[in-house]
């Protein structure tokens, strides 16, 4: 989980062009609304940019505002899948 | 038939086919049948806080229920108010025009159990310059996209009348649901989709700060089958519906031009039931295409002109025809922020849009650009010339040119500036664009700054934007 965490922080800082250094941020902030504030558009590079760090598949259910909370959330949602029985060969699906 | 809102809000609380239709948010669910209460709520408010019958009122409003209650009572009593989008901080509010008698903030609270009515924030405003209030208009804030903006003058029959042209051109009924994800600040969500939605007695979803996830939450709570999104929403909605949509039965876009590959794409997610409207803050919705058009026609053509509504050329030498609007629920005017008329409306009712257009072979049109130097960007006007008045005032800056260029961003077409410093003066492009982004807002940030000697002139001594935008195509 940590390790998801990390690689999600890392993707915010590095590609989000948000001026924020990755150990900076604290994955229990909110995404949207306070704390790191992404805006509709960054969100939108957020989920794919992490399609394609995980290879995973966001299915629409996981896109919701439960699943952005936090970075925290977000990586309890694809380790969950990372660990989970729905695994193909390339491209998961979460 | 002169519709009334005072009218509508009896039939849609009073109809059994309407009064269990919802007015909802994020937080407040409510029926039709309450809201004749709660608009008395809302009244008692006002007249507590003296902003009484005869006040006109600036109103900053988000996409909430409080927000859409306090805007029908304003015009359930013939009140005058304009309508802002909301201040970005608390300690940097928008200012409110000096013929306002108040400003109105409208919060969120934590919980619907606060009443809705008490989310209205009511302060006088210390600088009201004393002009009567003209009853039963409503003023809109052009899309001035630096803050540099005039204000539209509309009557609320004009309104009215507008509105019910969009029920009949998409089929707002009593079984309709209606979600509102584009400002109720703006024409497009209030004067378009609100009020349709309102005269058809549909039921009213408000998203407020729509992103993709909230949208998806939404749709799967509310179930909505009309919806007014922008182009940009457009595009990041393709990238989040993962399965296609058939319950809708109008997907309308409007505020800049969509991209006609985008169009065909997002079409196809929603089941042919794709429609960009076209309109402006001062004339409303003017023209659409129907949704028996065929792709390409509604990919390209701006459509059917509204009813009543009359569109026409007119040549112009340098830019090609200029397109020309008569609406029958056109606006009156621009005013400034003391209330004196800057202009008014063409006594004979054509309206120049600005845009340039060209008729098909079909004797429809087709937009091909704007007549003045501007760009959309996530769905705003950004006028080149409202950039370079801000780029040259800072500190370093001597003159400064912002052109177009041809590339596609994130955001729309790209933004260059191009900058001469003063004497003596280092200072890098990523260092004049930092500063830039604090001044802006973040669409209009130029995607290059350069910094160059001079700038290109022409033999006649204006600038020769061809030169620059040739060198950043």
């Amino acid at each position: 989980m940590e390790k998801i965490i990390d690689r999600l922080r890392h993707l915010v800082g590095e590609k989000l062009d948000l001026n924020l250094n990755p150990e900076e941020i604290d994955p229990d902030a909110q995404l949207i609304d306070g704390g790191l504030k992404l805006d509709s558009l960054s969100l939108v590079k957020l989920i794919a940019l992490s399609e394609q760090e995980f290879k995973v598949e966001f299915e629409e259910d996981a896109l919701s505002m439960e699943s952005f909370a936090s970075l925290r959330a977000l990586a309890g949602v694809i380790g969950a899948h990372l660990n989970g029985r729905h695994s193909r060969p390339e491209t998961a699906t979460v | 038939m002169t519709l009334s809102i005072a009218a509508l809000i009896e039939q849609n609380a009073g109809a059994a086919e309407k009064r269990e239709n919802l007015l909802a948010d994020d937080l407040y669910t409510f029926r039709m049948r309450e809201l004749p209460q709660l608009l008395d709520e809302i009244d008692g408010v006002l007249l507590q806080a003296g902003a009484g019958t005869d006040s006109c009122l600036a109103v900053e409003c988000n996409n909430s229920v409080p927000s859409a209650l306090l805007a029908l009572a304003l015009m359930r009593a013939g009140r005058s108010f304009i309508l802002a989008p909301p201040s970005i901080a608390e300690n940097d509010l928008k200012p409110v025009p000096r013929f306002c008698t108040h400003r109105i903030v409208v919060s969120s609270p934590e919980t619907a159990t606060v009443p809705a009515a008490n989310c209205l924030r009511i302060e006088a405003n210390p600088f009201y310059n004393g002009k009567p209030a003209v009853p039963e208009k409503l003023y809109l804030r052009t899309s001035g996209s630096m803050g540099v903006s005039k204000i539209v003058v509309h009557s609320h029959a004009s309104l009215l009348g507008n509105a019910r042209n969009v029920v009949g051109k998409y089929g707002f009924t009593a079984e309709s649901r209606a979600s509102i994800p584009v400002p109720l600040a703006h024409m497009y969500g209030f004067g378009a989709e609100f009020l349709a939605a309102v005269i058809a007695g549909s039921s009213i979803d408000l998203l407020d700060k729509t992103n993709v996830v909230k949208y998806l939450d939404r749709e799967r709570r509310f179930n909505p089958d009309i919806v007014f999104v922008t182009p940009s929403l457009c595009e990041m909605l393709l990238t989040a519906f993962r399965k296609p949509r058939t319950q809708y039965q109008a997907f309308v876009t409007s505020g800049q031009r969509i991209g006609e590959e985008l169009f065909r794409a997002f079409d196809q997610v929603v089941a042919g039931r794709l429609i960009n409207q076209y309109g402006s803050s001062e004339m409303g919705a003017t023209a659409a295409c129907d949704f028996d058009d065929t792709l390409d026609k509604r990919a390209t053509e701006i459509g059917r002109p509204m009813e009543g509504v009359e569109l026409r050329l007119q040549p112009c030498p340098d830019t090609g025809s200029e397109l020309y609007c008569r609406h029958p629920w056109g606006f009156e005017g621009y005013l400034d922020e003391d209330g004196e008329w800057i202009a008014k409306a063409a006594a004979d009712g054509w309206y120049r849009t600005g845009d340039i257009a060209v008729k098909t072979a079909g004797g429809s049109m087709i937009v091909t650009g704007r007549a003045d130097a501007s760009v959309n960007r996530s769905g705003y006007l950004v006028m080149l010339s409202d950039i370079e008045r801000i780029v040259e005032k800072l500190e370093g800056v001597g003159e400064v040119a912002v052109v177009a260029g041809k590339k596609e961003t994130e955001r729309g077409q790209s933004i260059a500036a191009f900058c001469v410093l003063r004497s003596g003066i280092v200072l890098d492009g990523t260092q004049v664009r930092r500063r830039c982004a604090s001044l802006m807002p973040p669409y209009a940030v130029p995607d290059e700054v350069r910094i160059v000697t001079e700038l290109p002139l022409l033999a006649s001594g204006k600038l020769n934007r061809r030169a620059l935008e040739a060198l950043v195509s």
